[in-house]
């Protein structure tokens, strides 16, 4: 199979995968869609570097978070379209909590969300976290601690509520 | 676990749902984008260069072959009645797509209403390579310089920009100093006119650049308007210009169009020769993207393109989305793709009277290209076949 058929398979098995990551990333379907666009590209460009014992998967991963926290917007230059749901799609998250994190996460800056989706989407320990960012352990124990106050501050405990729930 | 951390796993497990959907045949576009991308290869300074050349334009490229760009967008306008040299027939100009040396070249800027800044690109990196006067009228060209050979990728020229005479850009080095130079448009040896450190930030350095009068104005990518005279000196920053970013000299504002998710573009701007400040309004549910000196963009509560003043007046919901994210053209067009669930074509749309016109690009699937802008908002530019479309906004009004 050709660099370009190996390429296809694996945007058809994990594509799906890679976008919802680069939606937790981004907050929204557009620069999500940005995003994934922009680091399959460099994984193609990377391919016939990869050695086999290289994910293309992690590959990828890490270079959206990387992307993600650079100025990678102005970079752009062709995008592709697709359709994608509604803007302010996160409209439809349920009421409530996970909804003002969601408008919360919005607003922190993106070294931080990205050390956050790291940390609780990916499931990555902070030393995972540290390689993939090119951070220090430091940098991203600090990063973490700032954004989780921004979120408590946010998105406030409601003792009655949530003792009745959990 | 913490509470907040609890919240966090949970809301991150519900947003998957409505995370969007890979299209088809993904793969084997990005494939055409690669190869295409293959040929003008260059490092990630060279990438920043390519939006800083054109002001905090995202969707261009220097390589002049491909100005290719598309909005994720999922609301088309209206196909426009007709094609844009029929609806404004004194403001459609055209080139050969190629210039002398059979380089690739691209529009920068108009020296005066019949003379285009070109700038053609070199096959192997699209690097720079020379400045030319083109006569709209005649078709004749005339060389203003040549770009000596950088030692390095960070030694490209970028930002370029015309007035009172003179041609401005810059170039960076590997230690983050970006020198300004600047050329007579009648030609001439380039002259450094002063350094500024661009050590800030992630090396992007200068956003955008303008001739003032007999001085040089930049702003940096992290903030702060700086000028020099343009006959070399000191570079100064401009009273008032801290953390700020050049909108359209003697506008300036903030946050500026790069680095961190900040809101509304340029939503804070003052004049810095009468102190005159504006400050753009958000009505509750709203998102403004970015502001010119009059006009905004943005998104209403439904999630609708609209266009206002930034005094919050004459505001207009869009049928169709605004593709290009510049401070409004002229403050008064706007570019948006049409068709019926894909795009088809690009049109040109005016807010005040409603006229439209027809680009004449063509899509292909879901890719379609995009017009390229340039820092003043007055030319889009993009090409067709062998030649290449200006439309200059300023004979329109």
């Amino acid at each position: 199979m050709d660099a370009d058929a190996r390429f296809a398979e694996f945007v058809a098995e994990r594509g799906d995968a890679l976008l919802r990551y680069g939606y937790m990333l981004a907050g929204n379907p557009h620069d999500a869609a940005d995003l994934v666009q922009e680091a399959l590209l460099k994984l193609r460009g990377a391919w016939p570097r990869l050695r086999r014992k290289e994910n293309p998967e992690s590959y990828a991963r890490t270079t959206m978070a990387r992307l993600h926290i650079a100025t990678w917007r102005l970079r752009r230059r062709e995008l592709l379209a697709w359709e994608l749901p509604e803007l302010e799609h996160h409209d439809r998250l349920p009421g409530g909590d996970e909804r003002r994190m969601w408008q919360a996460l919005a607003g922190l800056p993106r070294k931080q969300r990205a050390v956050l989706v790291l940390r609780y989407y990916e499931q990555l320990d902070d030393a995972e976290i540290a390689a993939v960012l090119g951070i220090s352990r430091g940098t991203v124990r600090s990063q973490a601690a700032r954004a989780l106050d921004k979120l408590r501050a946010a998105v406030p405990a409601e003792p009655m509520t949530r003792g009745n729930a959990r | 676990m913490t509470e907040v951390e609890d919240t966090l796993r949970a809301t991150f497990g519900r947003a998957e749902d409505h995370a969007p959907r890979l299209p088809a045949l993904l793969a084997e576009r990005l494939v055409v984008v690669h190869r295409r991308r293959r040929r003008r290869v260059r490092t990630a300074m060279a990438a920043a260069a390519v939006a800083l050349a054109v002001g905090g334009t995202f969707a261009v490229t220097r390589g002049g072959d491909t100005i290719t760009a598309v909005p994720a967008s999922e609301r088309y306008s209206a196909k426009p009645d007709a094609p844009v040299r029929q609806v404004w027939p004194r403001a459609v100009k055209e080139a050969p797509a190629k210039g002398p040396g059979g380089l690739d070249w691209r529009l920068d800027a108009l020296i005066d209403d019949r003379t285009a800044l070109m700038v053609t690109v070199t096959a192997d990196v699209g690097r720079d390579a020379a400045l030319y006067a083109y006569d709209l009228e005649d078709g004749t060209q005339r060389e203003i310089v040549t770009f000596p050979e950088p030692e390095d990728e960070s030694g490209h020229a970028n930002g370029i920009a015309v007035g009172g005479g003179h041609v401005v850009w810059w170039t960076g080095s590997k230690d983050r100093v970006a020198s300004l130079w600047t050329v007579p448009v009648d030609g001439g040896k380039p002259r450094l006119l002063g350094t500024r450190s661009i050590k800030e930030g992630d090396g992007s350095g200068i956003d955008r650049m303008a001739v003032a009068g007999d001085r040089l104005v930049f702003s940096l990518y992290t903030g702060g308007v700086f000028s020099v005279p343009l006959t070399g000196g000191t570079v100064e920053p401009v009273e008032g210009g801290a953390g700020m970013h050049l909108l359209s000299w003697p506008w300036i504002g903030t946050p500026g169009p790069g680095g961190e998710p900040h809101g509304t573009v340029y939503a804070r701007i003052v004049n810095v020769e009468t102190g005159e400040t504006r400050t753009a309004v958000t009505e509750p549910g709203e998102q403004i993207q970015i502001c010119g000196v009059t006009l905004c963009f943005g998104q209403n509560a439904e999630g609708r393109s609209l266009v206002r003043h930034r005094d919050g007046s004459a505001s207009k919901a869009l049928p169709g989305d605004v593709a290009l994210m510049d401070p409004p053209t002229q403050d008064r067009f706007f570019v948006s793709t049409y068709g019926d669930g894909r795009p088809e074509g690009v049109g040109l749309y005016d807010v005040e009277t409603g006229a439209s016109g027809d680009l004449g690009i063509r899509g292909d699937g879901q890719l379609i290209s995009l017009p390229s802008t340039e820092p003043t908002g007055r030319l889009l530019s993009y090409k067709r076949g062998d030649r290449l479309y200006l439309i200059d906004l300023a004979k329109l009004r």
